[in-house]
């Protein structure tokens, strides 16, 4: 060091430059407060720490991931000192078909960024502008506790308690936290309007009882293994995880000897992972394609009638239900008897763009190769006419005789009987004394017009001679949800309606981030993450599975889980005691399940250590599967259908009698849908549009989570034909657009696509700019809340847009 | 020759002053006494680069508004949702840009190290610029301690680990956290107080340096 820069600056320093005067008195008046403690008593210098002591020991607690994908899976979260440093996943005993892995996928392995994302929400806050403007301030959480309290006390005796509505919402899935609290909650404080349905799976949870009487038409995974053709229609398992490791299953059948055949407007990752075979299809034609099938099915002698009339009604003119004995019959449709148009692979080829000796070609693989399964996704019934595209998908089965049989599959939504359930954890119910209910798609008209909404609207439970529900939607619950401005069909619409608080008068938004939803609620509690509190979580779909959910960390920034700030609610509305059972805390109701856990099922997991040790468990899946209807098949008489009939309704009075025979036919029919690449709308927006599930994402959680979008970056996916005609380029940015609203981001061009297709992965955050387009890509800015004809579902996968260069 | 209890005192001053104005906006009173007490003119530290800064915060505390100050430090460092510059040394430093990650666990150590734990451990982290500013702050008065009981070895340790605390900490993020509030700061107010603590850092920095170079070196182990 030279001597002579040594106190160039300390030389400057003296009792004039540094101004004595004015900072003696400035630390007590600035009043900072004081936030480092003494730790201990202080050593005179360094306090001397072993490197041990400082890192402290890594302790693993396995936890688990629950949002709503189909999955839900084991995560281990690596603790050090309070602190999580690593996320693992179930890895560490072998996967077995009997009882499998859960493993997780990137989703759940980015956990650790939830949790420490900065952006999380820390205080309760309070609008202070207009709902959407994302101006709040920071509030007490006594203050925030009192002020959802006034207001459901409030609306409750000015509407009556069919004015609070507690909507979909699937954005934590255990028992301590989400929907299912907040509507105990306010069924103990004298009820809330009911919905039904979901953004799911409306149209297949109405369509396939009507004709299986049931939503439980499917079996255990492990009898795919029995398959020899798997058609996987729309379906996409590797995405959006049907049942934690559903891949591994169609791995281990096609090893068994299956083939598998996707059909689908994108070449997914199922159909790269997964598919001997990719068939692309034109969105919303489905039905027309299976009706094809069902056309060579017959035509070439592959159906045993005799077989198919034992079993059901409506197949030909012979076998009708009573009073319908001149109707339509399903033969005569195919056949074209009654409307002069036979149901061809030629027909069919020009709907839905797949060849026609492609369809033949899939319909003889169907018909003659048994067992086989016909496993329909979802996608295709989020759709216009999503009930038509469920019942040809379970009509099939029938015809090619898959019903009923090891490695058969009668579709539908195909809940799986038997084995896959198991006695679920939770708290004790509270009855809901409101009786009515509205399709869930329907909740934006319930706040427009609920007071006009009667059973043509959906509406169920009116008392005898009423017509309409008493009131409209005055208080809007939210908690961990984004339904009520993203994952609704059209944004704008909906934005415009929770704008005017003299409809809706008062919202509230539970959640861990500043969702767009959160942006329009009056009031946003800042929710902790599942893995700073307690809970179970269960299996989706598939898999009889219990996933523990001890607390990983302590709950960050104060933050609280719903049961917690529902807790404080209830304190308000005179309801605590009802609602936490004289006080329980979250650990206390966690330590209730696990031992009724270890009490029922001590016998496959072992003692509650043993359980705790693993943190999960699964009822090992029985050698021999239960096969859905086998006991149908095997004595009909005996063992009738839950349909009004007893038997398999091809032809379903009740759909006859719903008097809308274009849109609900009582047969199931391809419907050209009213968002359609045939129709007028066409001309304006050519190109249809589907939002696809993303590995991005679990519907919208995740979105704001950066690993995931430098992965799956948010883009439109385009066949490069389609770029070439409007002068688009691989990464220019596009603006997407219809009559409903607008989107610029960037494009990617793919062959991976079908021409005439773009995919809009759904659940990224609508992001408007000053002029309101959005520069998110949030799909449904461009979709419709128009419900399914029948199961007034959603039908956000109908979408006609134009692309061009932004 | 200078004053070296004079020098302590000066920054214990600045980082107290710094700890507050990081921790949230200024209430009515804060704003009034930064309005009268001017401490940006009558700043204890001769920072000749930064002075435009130094006046530029004075000047904007003068036409500042406690909501217009609230809006900008919501805008910047706390949310709701995604902020501008959030102020924690661990967004900055690992590449996951998160919370809670190494850097936290290392400055958590490095508290510890000297007797220190944050009262809100792994509920927030402590490696904000607030809590950061408050080590600092606490560090320097046990100096002015050591000085006033005339143990030099002492305050040689304690200027080590300032030194160190700077060099591996504060002035490793700072830059990256003042780019970012430069360029998004809606206020003069927070646009110039992170140029006074960027060039007060960078200050310090070099008079420890220097301080160390006065004060004898700590003398060799026993035993």
């Amino acid at each position: 060091m030279s001597t002579n820069g040594k106190t160039n600056l300390l030389t400057q320093l003296n009792s004039t430059t540094l101004n004595r005067r004015s900072f003696l008195k400035w630390s007590s008046a600035a009043g900072a407060t004081a936030m480092l403690a003494s730790k201990v008593d202080l050593l005179d210098g360094i306090y001397p720490l072993s490197k041990a002591e400082a890192q402290g020991e890594t302790t693993v607690i396995p936890t688990g991931c629950c949002h709503n994908c189909g999955g839900r899976c084991v995560l281990k979260a690596h603790v050090q000192d309070g602190v999580i440093v690593r996320v693992t996943s179930d890895t560490d005993r072998p996967d077995d078909p009997m009882d499998p892995q859960l493993r997780a996928c990137v989703r759940g392995r980015s956990y650790r960024r939830r949790v420490y994302a900065p952006d999380r929400l820390r205080s309760p806050l309070r609008r202070t502008g207009p709902r959407g403007s994302g101006q709040f301030e920071e509030i007490s959480w006594e203050e925030a506790a009192d002020i959802i309290a006034e207001n459901l006390i409030r609306i409750k005796e000015e509407y009556g308690s069919a004015a609070i509505y507690n909507h979909y919402a699937t954005g934590a899935g255990n028992t301590i936290n989400g929907s299912g609290v907040v509507g105990r909650m306010l069924n103990l404080f004298g009820g809330r309007l009911n919905y039904y349905n979901n953004y799911s799976w409306a149209c297949t949870q109405v369509a396939t009882p009507t004709v299986f009487g049931t939503q439980t038409s499917g079996q255990s995974r492990v009898d795919w293994l029995n398959a020899k053709l798997i058609l996987m229609w729309g379906w996409n398992p590797a995405e959006m995880i049907d049942g934690t490791n559903t891949m591994y299953y169609v791995k281990l059948a096609r090893e068994a000897g299956a083939k598998t055949i996707v059909i689908d407007p994108r070449h997914s990752m199922s159909a790269v992972g997964l598919a001997d075979e990719w068939i692309p299809i034109r969105p919303g034609t489905d039905a027309a394609m299976m009706a094809a099938m069902a056309y060579v099915m017959i035509n070439e002698g592959m159906v045993d009638e005799d077989y198919v009339n034992r079993y059901s009604l409506g197949y030909d003119s012979q076998h009708m239900p009573d009073g319908y004995e001149d109707a339509e019959s399903f033969k005569a449709y195919i056949l074209g008897e009654s409307d002069g148009v036979p149901k061809t692979p030629e027909w069919a080829a020009d709907i839905t763009g797949v060849p026609a000796e492609t369809i033949a070609r899939i319909g003889r693989e169907y018909g003659t190769t048994k067992p086989g399964i016909l496993y329909q996704g979802y996608g295709v019934q989020r759709r216009a006419y999503g009930e038509q595209v469920v019942r040809m998908g379970c009509v099939l089965p029938v015809l090619a005789g898959n019903v009923g049989i090891p490695g058969g599959w009668a579709g539908g939504i195909a809940f799986a009987v038997s084995a896959e359930s198991t006695p679920g954890v939770g708290f004790p119910g509270a009855r809901n004394e409101v009786s009515y209910s509205i399709p869930s798609f329907m909740f934006t008209d319930a706040i427009l017009r609920g007071n006009e909404m009667g059973a043509a609207d959906g509406v169920r439970g009116l008392a005898d001679g009423e017509e309409t529900l008493p009131t409209s939607i005055k208080f809007l619950y939210n908690p961990a949800g984004n339904c009520i401005v993203n994952q609704h069909g059209n944004v704008n619409r909906t934005i415009e309606i929770l704008k005017d608080e003299s409809l809706c008068e008062f919202i509230v938004t539970h959640d861990n981030f500043l969702t767009p939803s959160a942006r329009y609620s009056d009031i946003v509690m800042p929710a902790c993450t599942y893995w700073e509190t307690w809970g179970v979580t269960a299996n989706w779909k598939y898999g009889p599975t219990r996933i523990l959910m001890p607390q990983v960390v302590e709950p960050l920034y104060g933050t609280k889980s719903d049961y917690a700030i529902c807790a404080m609610i209830a304190e308000r509305l005179g309801i605590y005691d009802e609602f936490t059972e004289g006080g329980k805390t979250e650990q206390d109701w966690y330590n209730q399940w696990v031992d009724q856990l270890v009490t029922e099922y001590g016998d496959v997991y072992g003692d509650r250590v043993t359980f705790e040790e693993r943190g999960s468990m699964t009822v090992p899946y029985t050698e021999e599967p239960t096969i859905a209807f086998a006991d149908f098949i095997a004595d009909p008489a005996a063992n009738p259908l839950g349909t009004p009939s007893g038997l398999i309704e091809i032809f379903s009075p009740a759909l006859a009698e719903f008097g809308n025979p274009d849109e609900v036919p009582a047969i199931p029919k391809y419907i050209q849908e009213w968002d359609s690449p045939f129709g007028p709308e066409a001309g304006e927006y050519p190109l249809q549009a589907i939002g696809s599930h993303y590995m991005h994402r679990s519907h919208s959680t995740f979105d704001n989570i950066d690993w995931l979008d430098e992965a799956f970056p948010q883009v439109a996916f385009m066949n490069n034909l389609d770029a070439q005609e409007r002068g688009i380029a691989d990464g220019d940015s596009v603006k997407i657009y219809n009559n409903r609203g607008a989107m610029i981001i960037p494009v990617r061009l793919t062959p991976r696509i079908m021409p005439g297709v773009v995919n809009i992965p759904q659940g990224a955050w609508y992001t408007p700019d000053a002029s309101g387009v959005d520069r998110r890509g949030c799909v449904n800015i461009l979709t419709t809340e128009r419900p399914s004809p029948y199961a007034l579902g959603n039908t956000q996968q109908s979408i006609m847009v134009q692309v061009e260069k932004a | 020759m200078h004053d070296r209890q004079l020098v302590y005192q000066a920054r214990q001053a600045v980082y107290g002053l710094m700890q507050r104005l990081y921790q949230a906006a200024p209430d009515d009173a804060l704003l009034q006494w930064l309005q009268t007490e001017q401490p940006f003119i009558e700043f204890p530290i001769p920072l000749d680069n930064a002075a435009p800064a130094l006046e530029q915060v004075q000047a904007a505390c003068a036409e500042a508004s406690t909501s217009i100050l609230r809006d900008d430090f919501r805008q910047l460092y706390i949310g709701p949702g995604p902020m501008t510059a959030p102020p924690w040394e661990s967004v900055y430093r690992n590449e996951d840009h998160l919370l809670f990650d190494a850097h936290t666990l290392e400055v958590r150590e490095f508290y510890a190290r000297h007797g220190m734990e944050f009262v809100h451990k792994n509920e927030t982290p402590e490696d904000s610029m607030t809590i950061e500013m408050e080590f600092m702050r606490i560090m320097t008065e046990r100096q002015i301690i050591a000085f006033e009981n005339g143990d030099p070895r002492a305050e040689r340790i304690l200027i080590e680990e300032q030194l160190a605390f700077l060099r591996q900490h504060l002035l490793a993020w700072t830059p990256h956290f003042a780019k970012l509030t430069r360029a998004k700061a809606h206020t003069a107010f927070y646009s110039g107080l992170v140029d006074v603590l960027e060039a007060f850092l960078k200050w310090d920095a070099a008079v420890l340096k220097e301080l160390l170079e006065l004060l004898p070196e700590e003398p060799p182990q026993t035993g």
